[in-house]
C-alpha cells in the first residue's frame, strides 16, 4: 500500500470531560481553529455546533478530516460519555480512525504551557515528529493536573517534561485523595537525589480547591512549587489528539470507552457484597 | 444554524429511510425503518442481565453500557438493512422521556450521524414510539385510543388524527410495570418480576380478593399504589398468622384488579370518544393476562384491538422510526442544539401542522 501522504493531515479533537467544552481543528501539529464553551455545563447541546463552527472557521470540510480524537476522561461521567460517543459515531460514519487521549494529560499540557509562558504553537513539532528531546540537559519539570472529584478527592496524574517537550507520563490517571496524593509525591521527591529532582513542580487545573493541600510540598520545593489555575483549551486537546493520530495510532472504534477510573457506585457496592 | 437545512427535503411519494436510535432506559437499540412501516432492521442490545444483579435498572450502569454498545448496534442495523448511509432520509432518536444520562448517549450518536451525513434530525417521543409500534403491523384508523402500559408509564391517549396526541388518563402514582415488579418482589421473585406474577396468576385456582382503584367516576386516571399496599398486607398477614401466603392467589387477585381497571377504563374511553380502534402498547402489553382479558372484552364489544408483536412491545428502535416518520412527513426537524428531555410532553410532541 502506498502510504505517501500528499496533503497535510487534518484532525479534529474534542474534550467534554470538564466544565469547558473544547474543540480543535488541526493541520499536522498546527491549530487551525478552536472552540471553547464554558457558559453552560450542558455539553450535549453545543458540541456539534461547536465542531461545525470550528471546521468552518478553519475552512476545513469534514470530509477532509483524516482522524478524530477525543478526551476519554477522567472527569464528569456524563461529560466523557458525550465526547466519546460523539467521537466514535463521527469516526464510524465518516470512516475515520478514532483516538482517545487522557483529558488529564491535555489539562496538564495546557496548564503547564500557560504557567511557563510557552505558547501551545511551540509544541507543533513535538506533536508531529518522533518526540524530539527538549533543550539538551535542561532538567525536567513535574506536571500534576487536578480535577476536583469531591469529598477531598481529585482526578490526577503525574507527568514530566522539559520546555518544548510534550509531557511524559510518570503516574497513571486515577482518582486519589488529595492529601494522600501529596504525601506520595513528597515521598517520591524525597527519594530523589537533590540534583535529580524536578526544577519545578506545577499543579494545574482546579488548583483553587486543592492548592492548599499541595502546600505541604513547600519545604521540599520552596520556589519550585508552582500553581497555575487552568481551564482546558482546544489547542491542548488538539495537540494530544494530533500526536496520536499523526503517529498512526488509533483505538478500536467499537471498544473505545471513557476512562471513568472507578466503578459506578452500584458496582462498587456489589463488589463489597 | 445550518444543520437544520435539508440536502434532500421530503417529496410526496418518495420512499423514506429513517435510522432510529433508542437508549432511554436499558436497551441500546438501532433500527432502519422504511416509510414508517417496513422494518429493515431492528437491533437491540438488552442490558437486563446486568441490571438483574442490582434488582433494578441503575442509571449510571445503563449509561455506561450504552456507550459500549452504541456503534456496534449502528453498524449491525445498517448492515442488516442494506441501505447505504447516504441514502438515509433522516436520523431519529428518543429525546424523552427516560433516564437523562442514558438518553444522552443515543442523542449524541444521532446528532453526530446527522452532522456527518448531512441528514435532518428528528427528536422523538418514547411513548409516541410505543403507540406507533402498532403501525409496524397494521394501518391505524382515526380517531383511535391507545392504552400505554410499561415499566414507567400507564396512560390512555386519544388520537383524533395522525400524529395528534391527547392524554386523557395517566397513573397518579406507580406505573403498571412498576407495580408488577414491586408485587413480584413482595412474593419473593427476582427483578424483573412481572412475567413471574403473570405466570403464577394464570396457574392459580384461587383468588385473593383485592381492591380496585376506580378514582372519580368520570376519571381515566389510574392508581396502583393502594393495590400494591393491599398485596403487601395480604402477604404480611399470612406470615403473622404463621401461614405461607397464598402466592398464586395473591398474584391472581393482583392481576385481576389491574386487568379489570385497565380494561374497563380503556373500553369506556373508546366508547365515550368514538374511537374506532384500541391500541395496546408498551412493555406490559407482553403480559398474557392483559392480552387475553382485553382481547375477550373487545371481541364482546366489537372493538378493533391492535396489539403489536412482543418484539415491538418492549423498548426498541423500530417504533421510534415509526413515530419519527410522522415528523418526517411534516418536515418537523430539530436543530443540533436539541436537549435530552427526561420529562418530554407527549401532547406537545404532536405534529404542528
Amino acid at each position: 500500500m502506498n502510504k505517501q501522504v500528499i496533503s497535510p493531515r487534518k484532525t479534529l479533537s474534542l474534550d467534554t470531560s470538564t466544565a469547558s467544552l473544547v474543540v480543535a481543528v488541526m493541520e499536522e501539529g498546527n491549530l487551525l481553529a478552536e472552540q471553547k464553551i464554558t457558559a453552560e455545563r450542558n455539553h450535549s447541546v453545543f458540541l456539534i455546533t461547536a465542531i461545525e463552527e470550528a471546521l468552518q472557521e478553519a475552512g476545513v470540510n469534514k470530509h477532509e478530516l483524516t482522524g478524530i480524537a477525543t478526551g476519554v476522561g477522567p472527569g464528569s461521567y456524563t461529560g466523557i460519555r458525550i465526547g466519546v460517543t460523539t467521537a466514535k459515531t463521527l469516526a464510524w460514519s465518516l470512516r475515520l480512525p478514532v483516538a482517545g487521549f487522557s483529558s488529564l494529560a491535555a489539562l496538564g499540557l495546557g496548564g503547564w504551557a500557560a504557567g511557563t509562558s510557552q505558547p501551545l504553537e511551540a509544541f507543533a513539532a513535538a506533536a508531529t515528529g518522533p518526540s524530539a528531546p527538549g533543550t539538551a540537559g535542561s532538567p525536567a519539570e513535574w506536571i500534576i493536573p487536578l480535577m476536583d472529584a469531591r469529598r477531598g478527592q481529585v482526578y490526577t496524574a503525574l507527568f514530566e517534561a522539559a520546555p518544548g517537550e510534550l509531557p511524559r507520563r510518570l503516574e497513571p490517571d486515577g482518582i486519589r485523595l488529595m492529601e494522600r496524593w501529596v504525601s506520595a509525591l513528597a515521598g517520591r521527591l524525597a527519594a530523589l537525589a537533590p540534583q535529580a529532582r524536578p526544577s519545578a513542580v506545577w499543579f494545574t487545573g482546579e488548583t483553587a480547591v486543592h492548592g492548599q493541600a499541595a502546600e505541604a510540598l513547600r519545604p521540599l520545593l520552596g520556589e519550585g512549587l508552582q500553581f497555575m489555575p487552568y481551564e482546558l483549551e482546544g489547542a491542548a486537546a488538539g495537540l494530544l489528539g494530533a500526536e496520536r493520530l499523526l503517529a498512526g495510532e488509533s483505538d478500536e472504534l467499537h471498544t473505545l470507552v471513557p476512562n471513568y477510573t472507578q466503578l459506578s457506585e452500584a458496582e462498587a457496592n456489589q463488589q463489597r457484597g | 444554524m445550518n444543520s437544520n437545512q435539508l440536502s434532500n427535503p421530503p417529496k410526496p411519494g418518495q420512499d423514506s429511510y429513517i435510522l432510529a436510535i433508542e437508549t432511554s432506559c436499558d436497551e441500546t437499540a438501532v433500527s432502519v425503518v422504511k416509510n414508517g412501516r417496513d422494518v429493515l432492521s431492528n437491533m437491540i442490545f438488552s442490558q437486563i442481565e446486568t441490571h438483574k444483579a442490582f434488582g433494578g435498572v441503575v442509571p449510571e450502569v445503563a449509561s455506561r453500557k450504552h456507550v459500549e454498545s452504541i456503534t456496534v448496534m449502528l453498524e449491525e442495523a445498517v448492515e442488516e438493512a442494506g441501505i447505504p448511509l447516504d441514502q438515509l432520509s433522516a436520523i431519529a432518536v428518543t429525546q424523552g422521556p427516560g433516564l437523562v444520562g442514558a438518553l444522552l448517549v443515543g442523542i449524541m450518536a444521532a446528532k453526530s450521524l446527522a452532522f456527518a451525513l448531512d441528514k435532518p434530525l428528528i427528536g422523538t417521543h418514547h411513548i409516541a414510539g410505543h403507540i406507533y409500534a402498532n403501525r409496524l403491523v397494521q394501518e391505524l384508523e382515526y380517531p383511535c385510543m391507545a392504552l400505554v402500559v410499561s415499566g414507567g408509564h400507564t396512560e390512555l391517549v386519544l388520537m383524533e388524527q395522525e400524529g395528534h396526541f391527547h392524554l386523557i388518563g395517566r397513573t397518579r402514582d406507580d406505573a403498571v410495570g412498576e407495580a408488577y415488579d414491586k408485587v413480584a418482589r413482595a412474593l419473593g421473585f427476582p427483578y424483573p418480576g412481572g412475567p413471574y406474577v403473570d405466570q403464577l396468576a394464570m396457574q392459580s385456582e384461587t383468588e385473593v380478593k383485592l381492591p380496585r382503584a376506580w378514582l372519580e367516576p368520570d376519571s381515566y386516571d389510574f392508581s396502583f399504589s393502594g393495590l400494591k399496599s393491599a398485596v403487601l398486607n395480604a402477604v404480611n398477614q399470612s406470615k403473622m398468622r404463621g401461614e405461607t401466603p397464598d402466592q398464586s392467589g395473591i398474584a391472581l387477585g393482583f392481576q385481576a384488579s389491574v386487568m379489570e381497571v385497565l380494561v374497563e377504563k380503556a373500553i369506556r374511553a373508546v366508547r365515550e370518544t368514538g374511537a374506532v380502534q384500541l391500541l395496546l402498547c408498551g412493555g406490559v402489553a407482553a403480559n398474557q393476562g392483559l392480552r387475553a382479558a382485553l382481547t375477550a372484552r373487545c371481541k364482546q364489544e366489537s372493538i378493533a384491538l391492535l396489539v403489536p408483536p412482543l418484539k415491538y412491545c418492549t423498548d426498541n428502535a423500530a417504533m421510534i422510526g415509526a413515530a419519527a416518520h410522522l415528523k418526517w412527513l411534516h418536515g418537523e426537524f430539530v436543530p443540533q442544539t436539541m436537549k435530552a428531555e427526561p420529562g418530554l410532553s407527549l401532547e406537545a410532541w404532536s405534529v404542528q401542522s
